[in-house]
């Protein structure tokens, strides 16, 4: 019995350290400056301004104490969890996914433990709450119908109908996120979900609140990142027209014209040809019929001429 | 009650409240019974928990946390 407990108080230590150093990251030690009789003696020190610090190794325990309480319960879906207070929303669906439980988030509709007709009736066997404050009204239901109660309590919250108190500080978003993730953790270890000296795969962050303004940041992200897409470069056409004009600006066929006109010189000889054979024929008759033909040769030089 | 030869001759035998012996009427609706899981050496529940019951009239008093705190450690000494 000895040494098993001896083993038992060594993993305890390693792993409630580690708890009690998140719980610490998440200020879960801070109180308020009012204290409740029945919570002083989870105090641990008042500070200069007034503010109690919750000491935070009763804290585990209380954990531990409620784990049991929600692990000895053989349906799960028995188990109601509820926040009206909305910084826990979010980490109640969350325990609620993990653990099995029933989850209600946002207002408590007066009567559904004890009325009924409602549609939303159910007679849980027990009852996770954020705070006894604010969730009052549940509370009130629970003292009618023979319900346990497990809450979260600040230095100044009402134990009345509160069977298992936990000591914390139930107004910060990062602390009740913290609370229940815990919470969870332990009750899956207890069921055997997560084996003993593993680690839980979950991230603590997914049980914090998070502000509609921070989403709508991410989306106008993701929106921003089509825009960029939209630039298409329109040069391509240019290049195919600028190819065109460059083909109007050739002209050779103009050089073979200039080679036609090579040909004509060729005749000329053959006219002088023609001369010498009409000498001979008339001699008196010669001296008229050159000066003619000096005319025509004459006439058809210039021609040539312009025409070069 | 039991009768001269010590037997129970009553049907309905009412519980007693853990923290303060008070009878839990069948009238009392603000009175609750908890189940304390038992954990083995691997931290597991093993099945087996301890019943504490606890009357209304603690409860309405605000003692039930402290008064649970108190049983359950005495039990946990006895189980240790």
């Amino acid at each position: 019995m000895a040494a098993s407990a001896g083993g038992g108080a060594v993993r305890a230590l390693s792993q409630k350290e580690q708890d009690i150093q998140m719980m610490l990251a998440a200020d879960v030690h801070l109180g308020t400056k009012n204290c409740d009789f029945q919570m002083e003696r989870y105090v641990f020190k008042r500070r200069t301004d007034g503010i109690y610090i919750i000491n935070l190794g009763k804290t585990w325990d209380k954990l531990q104490l409620a784990a049991r309480v929600i692990v000895a319960i053989e349906n799960p879906q028995d188990i109601i969890v509820q926040s009206a207070r909305p910084y826990g929303q979010r980490a109640v669906l969350k325990f609620a996914q993990y653990t099995g439980a029933h989850a209600i988030a946002g207002r408590h509709t007066p009567g559904t433990f004890t009325n009924q007709l409602q549609t939303s009736f159910s007679e849980p066997r027990l009852l996770i709450l954020t705070d006894p404050r604010t969730d009052h009204q549940p509370i009130k239901e629970s003292a009618l119908g023979n319900i346990p109660t497990i809450a979260f309590c600040d230095t100044d919250s009402p134990m009345r109908y509160v069977d298992i108190g936990i000591p914390a500080n139930n107004k910060g978003r990062n602390s009740i996120g913290c609370l229940f993730w815990l919470l969870a953790r332990m009750v899956l270890q207890m069921r055997g979900t997560i084996l003993p000296g593993h680690k839980w795969e979950v991230m603590v962050d997914l049980f914090f609140y998070r502000d509609p303004e921070e989403a709508k940041e991410q989306e106008e992200e993701a929106a921003a990142a089509p825009e960029f897409a939209a630039v298409t470069d329109y040069q391509g056409a240019d290049q195919w027209g600028g190819d065109q004009w460059t083909s109007d600006v050739a002209a050779p066929p103009v050089a073979p014209t200039g080679a036609d006109w090579g040909a004509a010189p060729a005749p000329v000889p053959t006219g002088d040809g023609w001369d010498q054979t009409v000498a001979p024929v008339p001699v008196d008759g010669t001296v008229p019929p050159v000066v003619a033909p000096t005319g025509w040769e004459s006439a058809a030089q210039p021609t040539a001429q312009g025409w070069e | 009650m039991q009768n001269e030869e010590g037997k129970t001759v009553d049907l309905y035998v009412p519980r007693k409240c853990s923290a303060t012996n008070r009878i839990i009427t069948a009238k009392d609706h603000a009175s609750v019974q908890i189940n304390i899981g038992h954990l083995d050496a691997n931290g597991l529940y093993d099945g087996h928990f301890t019943t504490f019951a606890l009357s209304g009239f603690v409860r309405a008093q605000g003692d039930a946390d402290s008064s649970l705190d108190r049983l359950w450690q005495k039990k946990a000494d006895i189980k240790q």
